[in-house]
């Protein structure tokens, strides 16, 4: 189990449907600038980072250093890309979280649920966690 | 403990020529990770939360054998996502084992019985399958989010300890486990034949409060103790006897993040098998460029304050296993006294 694992359904702020609007750099100030990278870095799906030329790149985020930020972009088979920091204007959450709801805790809670249900006579749903379709 | 003697002796060489050579920082377990894509989905896994992109996303076994040769450590851990779903991993597995690694393919097991019928892997004594099981059936249903997983696992471990293969489990231990009902589960897991069992605790690092899964270092203690004390001698575990004194509370060990680097699509992961906090494209540059003395119980750490997982604490008992006089003579006492 990994540090990114847990509780992203309780951090607020973060765009689990999908689209999100772009945060500009500009609007914030170094530490802020910091923080968001930090949180681009922590979420599990994928980013969106425009660059000064007009041009964005979307993948997903998995280093950042004081200089660059390194991603896959999601194009199918495409190498990891390094962007210079300097180069970056803007981010958005663009990609499904993909941590929402699979924590341990909203998986007891929809098991207790359901034994509840089963036990009172009801019917119950399917709660078991599927792998994500690839196909 | 029962690892074979020439596995024994391998680690022991490497560990010594290491120590010899005046190297502070060796790897002892590559933990290579060639994909992410998993057929389960178990709650809290963040080796599988990914976009579809990066779950299609694999390495090839030239870039498996490139990692351990690079990193040089004498075993390897094949780990992921599950492995049995790379369509080359009996490749990797067979280019692993002609480099005189110690393979252990770790597995779910949901695929081993048709992945051994297709006759692709060949008992080895450097490979081992080491299949997931954590607790008896209820339990690792419950733990995989999936009914019918512990029987599965259990068909393949019969199959395959019937074809002559090492197989090994995996149990990793979360609050709320009854110390009781997992001496009853070594019982059935030694009856099914396996060389030996690996056991670990459950451990993350989370910014949220949502912590009541994992365990706390003395409630780790308390559960180890209780699973442990007056240990039968038909459980056999296929770890390190100063490591499992070191989960009872009986020797404290500092972590020793180095020792079982981490390999997958991204690069080499800083600092450790558990925590994800950056990546770098050569094992020079994992040794070499990652703060190793902000990680650890005594760096003040919070994300280690509680951390006793395998993959941080094994090597270093093995290092002192092989390294001091007293560590010898306290793992010789470990595993006498059981």
């Amino acid at each position: 189990m990994t540090a990114k694992a847990q509780g992203h359904e309780e951090e607020a702020g973060h765009a689990s449907a999908g689209a999100s609007s772009r945060i500009r750099f500009d609007d914030l100030s170094g530490p802020e600038r910091d923080a968001l990278l930090a949180r681009a870095l922590d979420y599990r799906g994928d980013i969106t980072l425009h660059l000064g030329d007009g041009t964005s790149v979307t993948g997903y985020l998995f280093a950042v250093d004081a200089a660059s930020a390194r991603l896959y972009p999601d194009v199918a088979g495409a190498a990891r890309v390094s962007i210079p920091l300097a180069k970056v204007v803007g981010c958005a959450f663009t990609g499904a979280d993909k941590a929402d709801g699979r924590s341990w805790e909203a998986w007891v809670r929809r098991y207790e649920e359901r034994k509840s249900r089963l036990a009172a006579g009801l019917d119950a749903p399917d709660i078991e966690p599927k792998p994500e379709a690839l196909d | 403990m029962t690892v074979p003697v020439a596995q024994m002796m391998t680690v022991a060489t490497h560990v010594l020529r290491n120590v010899a050579t005046g190297r502070r920082r060796y790897p002892l377990v590559l933990m290579l990770e060639p994909l992410f894509r998993c057929n389960l989905a178990c709650a809290g896994c963040g080796k599988i939360q990914y976009p579809a992109h990066v779950l299609k996303r694999q390495l090839t076994p030239d870039e498996c054998f490139a990692a351990a040769e690079e990193c040089g450590a004498p075993m390897v851990s094949i780990a992921g996502g599950e492995p049995l779903m790379h369509p080359q991993i009996a490749e990797i597995a067979r280019g692993l084992v002609e480099r005189k690694k110690y393979v252990y393919l770790c597995t779910n097991a949901l695929l081993l019985e048709e992945r051994l019928a297709d006759g692709k892997f060949e008992p080895s004594r450097f490979l081992s399958f080491s299949i997931h099981l954590d607790g008896p059936r209820d339990e690792h249903d419950f733990a995989v989010c999936r009914e019918g997983t512990h029987e599965k696992a259990v068909s393949a471990i019969r199959a395959a300890v019937a074809k002559g293969f090492r197989v090994t489990t995996n149990t990793t231990i979360f609050e709320g486990a009854d110390p009781k009902r997992m001496r009853q589960f070594f019982d059935e897991v030694m009856e099914l034949g396996v060389e030996g069992m690996m056991l670990s605790p459950g451990y993350s690092y989370s910014k949220a409060p949502d912590q009541e899964h994992f365990l706390r270092r003395s409630r780790t203690h308390e559960l180890f103790e209780g699973m442990l004390s007056s240990r039968k001698r038909s459980w056999k575990f296929n770890q390190s006897p100063l490591f499992l004194e070191f989960l009872r509370g009986r020797v404290d060990f500092e972590c020793t993040p180095w020792g079982n680097p981490t390999y997958n699509i991204f690069g080499w992961q800083k600092p450790c098998y558990l925590l994800q906090e950056g990546y770098v494209d050569t094992f020079r540059e994992l040794m070499e460029e990652t703060a190793w003395s902000s990680y650890g119980k005594a760096s003040g750490n919070e994300k280690c304050a509680d951390c006793m997982v395998h993959c941080g604490h094994e090597p270093t008992a093995v290092h002192s296993a092989f390294t001091s006089a007293a560590g010898m003579a306290r793992t010789v006492r470990a595993m006498i006294a059981g």
